[in-house]
């Protein structure tokens, strides 16, 4: 009878389990852990995800390829990539525009609405001048609306009669384009720098004659004013060279004119005012359309002065005026967390502001006849 | 007792083809193995029957499943089958599968259920050495030699075919090792089972315990890998507690959602009541007169009946007991708890825990979308289809269809 009852003999039964430790994982009743508190993306394989991209690389390399080699790929150098949390606000700011449907009625960037800064002439003083569209976060924020739009945006060079310049992003099959103007990409009619002014000035001859005494204090002001206009564009070897032969001649005048004439072979490459009229004019008519969007457009700089940037301050002035510091610094730094936060915010708005203009600009260019 | 009208999206009708078979498995429950198959005229009517059945039920989906003995000795009556449901139910949604040991998959046969898109799920009881004490043939020789071909051919038309293993007294202290053998073959889907009405001991249940207990450290490093998966003993024990215990339209329903269709036209309420189909007891009905309500609704009613040596137990919504063939197997009847069930669940359910804590413990992304993501199936699906290259260049519009099939 006792071998009976030896554990491994004893007969099988039903019993109730009377009390069960809960298991820690989720059970059908609570909320879906691949969503609270935050959600779990779906962890698909590296090969699933590489199939997929060769996927979509060859759907799209063909096109891309087939824009660039018809025309010359662009001269500008390539820019580093983006910080990673700028690309994060970037696709965020994209997919929330993607949502939205443009009308495509007008042309956002025609230049008729005295909205883009352009002609742009600066300043030299410094004081109140507004912090201006990143031509870096403009082209990549850009691309990615293209992109997503169906567009290829391959940096090409253009050398036409008409117009000469590099394009920051063209589809060649749909005949569309865009360009972010600044430093690099318009030339002096459109982007004047106050300091070639004076070059030119100096190298027509019209300037009163310097007094030997103070030649010197001349030519070393004009070879700061060179290095500053040069130093932002890619020059060829040849070019480089030239520089370097106008920094060491000593008479003002000639020194002038050697960097007028380098300046102009520069600016030759350069798109010019007259041609982005010109071509806004002949969209239809060469069913080509490029966005010329300047980095001074009102509509995507911050400044100071901006009637909301300056409401937005004055409240900012009014809560501190609320909070005990216990310090100044600690006050400085407030504000400086404040500012950086707002500034963040509002270059937010303006970068939306522009994605919102890109899409209408698309929906446009599609409405007057491009595929 | 007798569900609501249109209660079950699903009706599932399995044909049972033939009592023959090529094999001798010790634990089968299907009954004697004699030549008797089903008519050709006898597959026609109970195609009509199924397909009315379906659409008086309203029913979203028409599961054909091709049971026997081994269906494929029947091959011509199966695809036979097939065509005529297809013509029969358009437009209604219809899936087929069948249970096969495998030995009859030449390439041509194989090649005639992909054209129909049979899913095929193998039965096999592991390593080779397993195989052969448990499958042998009728002449008691081994089966594993003739798989080898089989299983790789198998897994190249279909990398989602799935394995049955059945794990007896005998096989349980290296049921890891049979399960591990499986997966190693290429399989991902691998149903466990208990030969339920074998002669099990305590001494043979501790054993399957210390093997689950490996099975489960199996589990915990090959999801760690990011390895796809299905294991029943583990899944459907860690479903029981993310999804809920199965609704009554998820079950058989003694006939009401899922029934046997005999080789004589008889109809059963699950295939373990088939066996030599002279067990009028349990039939319900035929194919020419329909079901017989009655006796139907009283078999359900028998089946879902509380059972009162279950009642207030703290594992009772995740237990196997709700089902009735399986307590049938253990106890011989419908309404009675089995042991061996009880005992197997109460061994078991700690350890698929274990193993589920575990993971929920690294909040393992694979493990989260598995047992918590209802678009697991068809993600991972798409997943394989595209590691084995089969669908690659038509994945976006498998998924498409998948998707709306899902929701």
């Amino acid at each position: 009878m006792l071998d009976a009852f030896k554990s491994n003999d004893r007969p099988l039964r039903v019993q109730r389990v009377r009390y069960y430790r809960v298991p820690r994982y989720p059970a059908h009743t609570d909320p879906d852990p691949t969503l609270a508190p935050e959600a779990v993306p779906y962890p698909w394989k590296g090969s699933v995800m590489a199939a997929v991209l060769a996927l979509s690389e060859a759907g799209c390399s063909k096109s891309e390829t087939e824009a660039s080699s018809a025309d010359a790929p662009s001269s500008k150098k390539p820019l580093p990539a983006l910080e990673a949390k700028v690309q994060k606000q970037i696709d965020e700011i994209v997919d929330a525009a993607l949502r939205e449907q443009p009308e495509g009625k007008t042309n956002p960037f025609a230049q008729k609405l005295g909205l883009s800064g352009l002609p742009y002439v600066s300043s030299p003083y410094g004081t109140g001048a507004p912090t201006p569209l990143s031509a870096e976060i403009a082209r990549a924020l850009i691309a990615r609306i293209f992109k997503a739009e169906g567009l290829v945006s391959a940096p090409t060079t253009f050398a036409e009669k008409d117009f000469t310049g590099s394009v920051d992003g063209f589809d060649k099959e749909k005949r569309i384009g865009f360009v972010i103007g600044d430093w690099d990409s318009l030339d002096e009619t459109a982007f004047g720098s106050w300091m070639s002014q004076e070059l030119l000035r100096f190298a027509s001859g019209d300037s009163p004659q310097v007094p030997p005494d103070e030649e010197a204090q001349l030519r070393d002001y004009m070879d700061r004013s060179a290095k500053w206009l040069f130093e932002r564009t890619q020059l060829s070897e040849d070019q480089k060279a030239e520089l370097t032969a106008a920094t060491k001649l000593e008479s003002v005048q000639e020194k002038a004119k050697a960097y007028v004439a380098l300046l102009q072979k520069v600016e030759d490459a350069k798109i010019s005012m007259a041609e982005i009229e010109l071509a806004e004019k002949q969209a239809d008519a060469h069913r080509r359309y490029l966005a010329i969007i300047s980095i001074y457009d009102q509509r995507f700089q911050i400044t100071e002065y901006d009637p909301e940037a300056r409401d937005r301050f004055e409240a900012l002035n009014l809560e501190a005026e609320k909070i005990k510091f216990e310090s100044a610094d600690e006050k400085a730094q407030w504000y400086r967390r404040q500012h950086d936060m707002l500034w963040t915010e509002m270059s937010r708005q303006r970068l939306m502001e522009l994605a919102r203009s890109v899409r209408e600009y698309i929906a446009w260019a599609r409405r007057s006849g491009i595929q | 007792m007798k569900p609501e009208a249109h209660a079950f999206p699903t009706i599932s009708a399995t044909f049972h083809l033939t009592h023959a078979c090529n094999l001798r498995c010790d634990y089968c429950y299907t009954g004697e193995k004699f030549g008797i198959g089903m008519t050709a005229a006898t597959a026609r009517d109970a195609v009509t029957f199924a397909h009315q059945l379906a659409c008086e039920a309203r029913a979203q989906h028409l599961e054909i499943v091709f049971f026997g003995g081994e269906p494929l000795l029947k091959h011509d009556l199966l695809c036979s089958i097939v065509d005529q449901v297809r013509v029969r139910a358009k437009g209604m949604r219809v899936s087929f599968k069948m249970s096969t040991n495998g030995l009859l998959l030449s390439p041509r046969v194989i090649a005639d259920l992909a054209a129909r898109e049979v899913f095929v799920s193998l039965s096999i009881d592991g390593d080779p050495a397993t195989q052969d004490a448990q499958r042998p043939d009728p002449q008691g020789r081994g089966s594993a030699a003739k798989l080898v071909d089989v299983i790789p051919r198998v897994l190249a038309w279909n990398p989602h075919t799935a394995v049955n293993c059945v794990i007896t007294p005998k096989s349980a202290p290296n049921a890891d090792e049979s399960v591990k053998w499986l997966f190693a073959q290429g399989f991902r889907y691998a149903s466990t089972a208990l030969d339920w009405g074998g002669n099990w001991t305590r001494r043979d249940l501790n054993a399957l315990g210390k093997a689950y207990h490996r099975l489960g450290e199996w589990y915990v490093s090959e999801t760690r890998r990011d390895s796809r998966f299905y294991l029943s003993c583990f899944d459907e024990k860690i479903q029981s507690r993310t999804r809920g215990p199965l609704e009554l339209s998820e079950r058989c329903a003694m006939g009401y959602r899922q029934f046997s269709i005999a080789p004589s036209g008889l109809l059963y309420p699950c295939v373990q009541f088939v066996k030599e189909d002279d067990q009028h007891e349990w039939c319900i009905g035929d194919v020419w007169q329909g079901f017989d309500d009655s006796k139907r609704g009283a078999l359900l009613g028998c089946a879902e009946a509380p059972r009162e040596e279950c009642g207030g137990c703290a594992l009772s919504d995740r237990c196997g007991s709700w089902c009735a063939c399986m307590n049938y197997q253990g106890t011989g009847r419908l309404d009675t708890a089995s042991p061996l069930v009880c005992e197997h669940d109460r061994l078991l359910t700690p350890i698929a825990d274990r193993v589920a804590n575990q993971l929920w413990k690294q909040r393992h992304p694979l493990f989260l979308h598995k047992h918590y993501n209802p678009a697991f199936p068809v993600l991972s699906h798409i997943e394989t289809d595209v590691e084995t290259a089969r669908l690659r260049h038509t994945v976006l519009a498998t998924a498409t269809s998948a998707f709306a099939d899902h929701a």
